[in-house]
């Protein structure tokens, strides 16, 4: 079988990591210090895709620290308005998603029943 | 994988936090004009602590607490008012140290956060109705 559906479960996952992190973010926007993350995994499904060899690994996603400045005098480096759009595309990559996996397994059901 | 719904544990945090802190800047404000007899101590306003929580699945982090609470000056002002009836015999009652100003910022700070959070809830739930649709096709 081809990996579409592996990729799109990969895409998936990673999705929902990025959603968590941004609640994160997003939930320590006035915590003295915090440190603001960002995930990406988009970057390692890429090159597995481009590798070949069937299904992708189920989750690529890396969390690293962001490299904002300090915008505020007790350290903290959140900025809630970037994350708030970063959940916003992230939700509806999501769904994007979702209607594609739907679309495939609608597909297997047609080449099943005929 | 990410634990189920984890994000609402980890905003649900956040509401808690923010909440407790627009209480004690209600609480700070309610009491800004209280006086106290110079021989005891004035109101001492309350500072809500954040501290993230580490760890979460996938170590996404697991949102935020309260670490503790941080009071203003004892001494607070003591300023002249001989009318009051807890002054002393020069006159002087104590009044707590509440710069006003910074509580309403506090207080504009911890709105528009319980906000944010309460939109990254309406957002989680999308993104989690339609992963239960995943295969209704």
């Amino acid at each position: 079988m081809d990996p579409t559906l592996d990729i799109l479960h990969t895409a998936l996952n990673g999705l929902m990591t990025r959603q968590s992190v941004l609640a994160d973010n997003i939930a320590n926007a006035a915590t003295p210090g915090f440190k603001a993350s960002q995930v990406d995994f988009e970057t390692a499904l890429r090159q597995a895709i481009a590798n070949g060899g069937g299904a992708p690994p189920t989750n690529t996603a890396t969390i690293a620290p962001t490299n904002a400045a300090a915008n505020a005098q007790d350290g903290n480096n959140e900025n809630l308005d970037s994350d708030t759009l970063s959940l916003s595309e992230t939700e509806l990559r999501y769904q994007a998603i979702v209607n594609a996996v739907n679309g495939k397994f609608s597909i297997l059901k047609t080449s099943i029943e005929g | 994988m990410s634990d189920m719904f984890s994000v609402f544990g980890v905003s649900g945090s956040a509401l808690d936090v923010y909440k407790t802190w627009i209480d004690a800047v209600s609480d700070n404000v309610a009491n800004a004009d209280n006086t106290s007899p110079t021989s005891g101590p004035a109101f001492q306003a309350r500072y809500i602590v954040a501290q993230a929580v580490p760890g979460g699945p996938d170590n996404t982090g697991a949102g935020v607490q309260v670490a503790g609470v941080n009071y203003g000056p004892a001494g607070g002002v003591e300023i002249y008012d001989p009318s009051d009836p807890q002054a002393d015999s020069k006159g002087m009652v104590r009044k707590p140290d509440i710069d006003m100003g910074e509580q309403m910022t506090a207080l504009i700070i911890a709105q528009r956060g319980y906000e944010a959070n309460l939109a990254v809830v309406s957002r989680a739930q999308s993104a989690y109705q339609a992963a239960l649709s995943i295969g209704n096709a």
